[in-house]
């Protein structure tokens, strides 16, 4: 491939890898916003969600949209009872206990999947099985500038990922629970001489965050046709980056936030080493942060421990 | 009843709290390593013997008590599976004392303390195979090179505060963890240094025997232990400590008093990881073997749990919150399929019960 | 009648009783004032009736219900809005969000409600886009009571709405809180400008410590000569 190729190449893959982190990003910095509690666990509902559907698929043998939808419920389930077991009880207490709390619940569902599903890597789509869409196949390439090019799973999940992000936005801004969501993240206590319900809004923003999260984690298992236990640990740790990179609470700075450290990981592993692609982003993170710790949108940034 | 037994029960209900933390000592100590392995009769000796000396002795004597149960201890059995648990939690009990100068006494949130640990071991691993240095002199470069590699990450990162440099700390840990990984020229990449040589002292090894089994490891990290306890706790007592604890406690309020926050953070962060630093020089010899996947940001998490669950600040906590968090895989082998998925519930249970940690800092 | 009736209120913050003791009426269509120094319990007193703060032991009515221990939310429906110590606007909200923020117990904003707002203070309905952290401090105060309004409550509950501001604001804020009183609304007003709350109110308490150490008219009060000396500086 020539140069250019590689380039294009290299950004339509950062793309689709950066709006997954987007999508699971978005959970990191709605929680955020509002609790001010990273949460580890996200990452293992990405990876929980990922399983769940691939049991329904190729175990349970449930047509693909319906495995899916069903995962993707579990995944709001999971997370509002996460919050609902783990965090809610440690509201108020200092930060780094419920960060504690957050290690214990990943750490739990990380062995939890080990248990069930055994550590090594799966394939999502059985090896007899071909997935189609309107009957074009998920691995077929189309041609794009040069020699690269970009793949019908590619093109799905880019537009997935848009289409949700552009409707997370229009909720968050113009409906009711979308502004209680945001007021929750301005001021708790006001929020509650407003008549909101704060638990429930938090509990919604879980449900939102664990939902999006869990479409990433299927849309990564298509991708790569692979699944295993710790696939949320490295994912979550880059969503998070994502997170703080766009501005901590800020949806559309994780949004970009996601595309700019895949992008970035796409170019690393074409020019410098595909070894290096994961210090990449933190090695962003910390230059980000020491340079402009409100991150690329933010307009807040956080409270000491 | 004789009058010494009447009067010790006299001094029992005067001051239950101090009597009370020996007793749970002594006992905490014998169940524990019943737990991890020791043969029961041996278990109840101790036990006895913990409960006579309490019974019997005075207040000061304690701590000389424990020294002697804890040094007796490997020879009450010549399996050496469980000293070799002994010496791990030995290890994380000095990388929980570590990580609590930075997050308990200065208040800096860290996630990647590990890093310091594999740098110490790395270090050690690296001056013993290509050098072939006397372990001391390694142990000694671990210390200084592990603490420059605190200031290093230290000085760019004084400006940011709680979960940003948490964050921050995460990132380092893991750049480390992938240098390990992927610098393969240096330090072999996934596949790990091995054939590390034991500590000697006259040419006499330290290292595993037929006749001594693990108990000299055993005792150096005792050693080890006894140091790190003695200048934490004179550093915590020190005007250097006051200032951190100033710090931990209102940042603004310490400038007023004239702490120099820059040169006072830097200074916790390098001590902190000069304890990692030496933890890791003595994992590197006792493991003979160091590999990446030793550093993972798990084990820094483990490493914070300890002292979270311990109770942030206090140095007996810590030390209790790492010996339970770093024997409980062992104790629980039994269902060693569970384990850490337990091991996840009861963290969160912890926190949500005891958020303070089991021994909190008065 | 009373609109809100608090019976032997016991509340505080983990170990510290912050109030006890207290017992308050606040009759329908009046303005009730509780005036005290910095620490006398007054916004614990506020956030307890609110539901913020639970209370330890006591009793709260409001038109009759049995209020105590009840969530905000719930309260807050039953028709009681609390315009909050230093205001507590949301600073990253337009001033129109902030409105329709204080109108979430209703389905839909209400319009009647809103030209009111707006006709009290001309001010926010220039400003209806602007951010609401970019207002100064008496035109926050403005919209804090806005949108404390719109949640269209019976009784409003104002805590230190003077703090801070400007004595031009002080003053046109009182006015105004005059011609709601006016509108139907029941005021319950905690100062410690004790002489603006007590020139508009019907009745006044005074609280020290976390009690109730005075109760009357406000008249009486004004004339009172503990109070004089102590919160009206005569």
């Amino acid at each position: 491939m020539e140069g250019s190729s590689i380039l294009f190449q290299q950004l339509v893959n950062g793309l689709t890898i950066g709006v997954v982190y987007a999508l699971i990003a978005v959970g990191y910095t709605m929680v955020y916003g509002i609790i001010e509690l990273i949460n580890f666990a996200h990452g293992e509902v990405y990876m929980m969600t990922a399983f769940i559907a691939l049991t329904l698929y190729s175990i349970a043998g449930l047509p693909l949209i319906a495995a899916i939808l069903i995962a993707i419920i579990f995944a709001s389930l999971l997370g509002v009872t996460i919050e609902r077991v783990a965090y809610r009880p440690l509201r108020g207490s200092p930060r780094l206990i419920a960060l504690i709390s957050a290690i214990g619940v990943s750490l739990f569902l990380q062995n939890l999947a080990m248990k069930i599903w055994g550590a090594r890597r799966q394939p999502f789509i059985p090896p007899h099985k071909e997935i189609t869409l309107l009957n074009i196949k998920q691995t077929l390439s189309l041609p794009l500038i040069g020699e690269a090019t970009i793949t019908m799973i590619q093109i799905i999940m880019l537009i997935v990922a848009v289409t949700l992000m552009i409707l997370l936005s229009l909720v968050i801004k113009y409906t009711k629970v979308g502004r209680a969501m945001r007021a929750c993240a301005q001021d708790l206590t006001a929020t509650r001489l407003m008549g909101v319900d704060v638990n429930r809004t938090i509990a919604f923003t879980f449900a939102i965050g664990s939902a999006l999260g869990g479409v990433a984690g299927i849309l990564v298992a298509l991708y790569y046709n692979q699944v295993y236990p710790m696939m949320g640990y490295m994912a979550g740790l880059k969503a998070f980056t994502a997170a703080v990179l766009g501005g901590i609470g800020n949806v559309t700075g994780a949004f970009l936030g996601g595309i700019l450290l895949g992008v970035s990981e796409g170019l690393c592993g074409a020019y410098i080493s595909s070894l290096w692609m994961d210090a990449i982003a933190f090695a962003i993170l910390i230059i980000v942060l020491i340079y402009k710790p409100s991150g690329l949108l933010g307009e807040r940034t956080p409270r000491s421990t | 009843m004789p009058g010494f037994l009447i009067r010790r029960l006299d001094q029992l209900r005067k001051r239950p709290l101090f009597w009370g933390i020996w007793v749970a000592c002594l006992i905490g100590i014998t169940i524990f390593l019943t737990l991890v392995g020791m043969p029961i009769p041996y278990a109840l000796v101790i036990f006895a013997l913990a409960i006579v000396s309490i019974l019997f002795s005075r207040a000061k004597y304690l701590p000389i008590l424990i020294i002697i149960l804890l040094a007796i201890m490997p020879w009450t059995s010549q399996d050496q599976y469980w000293l070799r648990v002994l010496i791990t939690v030995g290890i994380y009990i000095m990388l929980a004392l570590g990580l609590n100068v930075i997050i308990g006494f200065t208040g800096m949130l860290d996630l990647g303390y590990i890093a310091f640990f594999g740098i110490g071991a790395y270090t050690t691993a690296l001056l013993t195979t290509h050098f072939h240095l006397s372990w001391w002199l390694c142990l000694l470069a671990s210390i200084v090179v592990a603490a420059i590699f605190g200031v290093l990450r230290g000085l760019p990162t004084l400006r940011l505060s709680g979960d940003y440099l948490a964050i921050v700390t995460l990132g380092f840990g893991e750049i480390a963890r992938m240098t390990f990984a992927n610098w393969v020229g240096l330090t072999g990449g996934p596949m790990g240094i091995r054939d590390i040589t034991p500590p000697s002292v006259f040419g006499f090894s330290f290292g595993f025997s037929a006749q001594w089994g693990y108990r000299l490891y055993y005792y150096l990290i005792l050693v080890l232990l006894g140091l790190t306890v003695l200048t934490i706790t004179n550093l915590r007592n020190s005007r250097l400590g006051r200032a951190w604890v100033a710090i931990r406690e209102d940042e603004t309020a310490a400038q007023t008093m004239g702490v120099n926050l820059s040169w006072n953070k830097t200074l916790a962060y390098a001590v902190g990881a000069a304890y990692g630093g030496a933890a890791g020089a003595f994992f590197a010899s006792f493991n003979m073997f160091v590999s990446p996947n030793s550093f993972t940001f798990f084990e820094s998490a483990i490493v914070l749990c300890m002292v979270v669950i311990g109770g942030i600040g206090s140095i007996p906590g810590v030390i209790i919150g790492a010996s339970i968090l770093a024997a409980f895989p062992e104790v629980l082998r039994f269902m060693s399929e569970y384990r850490y998925l337990i091991f996840g519930l009861i963290m969160v249970i912890m926190v949500i019960f005891k958020p303070r940690g089991i021994l909190p800092e008065r | 009648m009373s609109i809100l009736e608090v019976t032997d209120l016991k509340a505080g913050y983990g170990n510290i009783i912050a109030i006890d003791d207290v017992h308050l009426t606040v009759d329908e269509g009046d303005i009730v004032t509780v005036i005290g120094a910095n620490g006398a319990g007054k916004t614990t007193t506020l956030m307890t009736i609110c539901g913020v703060v639970k209370p330890i032991s006591g009793r709260i009515t409001f038109m009759g219900k049995d209020i105590t221990g009840l969530s905000p939310e719930k309260i807050v429906k039953m028709g009681i809005s609390q315009v909050p110590e230093g205001r507590r606007i949301f600073p990253r909200m337009s001033v129109y969000e902030n409105l329709q923020m204080g109108a979430f117990p209703h389905k839909e904003i209400d319009n009647d409600t809103l030209n009111w707002i707006f006709s009290l203070f001309p001010v926010l309905k220039e400003r209806k886009n602007q951010k609401g952290g970019t207002l100064s401090g008496g035109e926050q105060q403005m919209l804090a009571i806005s949108r404390a309004l719109m949640a269209k409550p019976h009784l409003l509950l104002l805590d230190e709405p003077s703090l801070g501001l400007a004595p031009k604001y002080v003053e046109l804020i009182f006015d105004v809180l005059k011609e709601i009183n006016k509108k139907g609304t029941t005021i319950f007003l905690v100062e410690q400008n004790a002489h603006m709350a007590l020139n508009i109110a019907d009745k006044g308490y005074v609280m020290e410590t976390g009690r109730i150490v005075l109760h009357d008219t406000a008249n009486a009060l004004l004339n009172n000569k503990m109070v004089k000396s102590a919160y009206l500086g005569e």
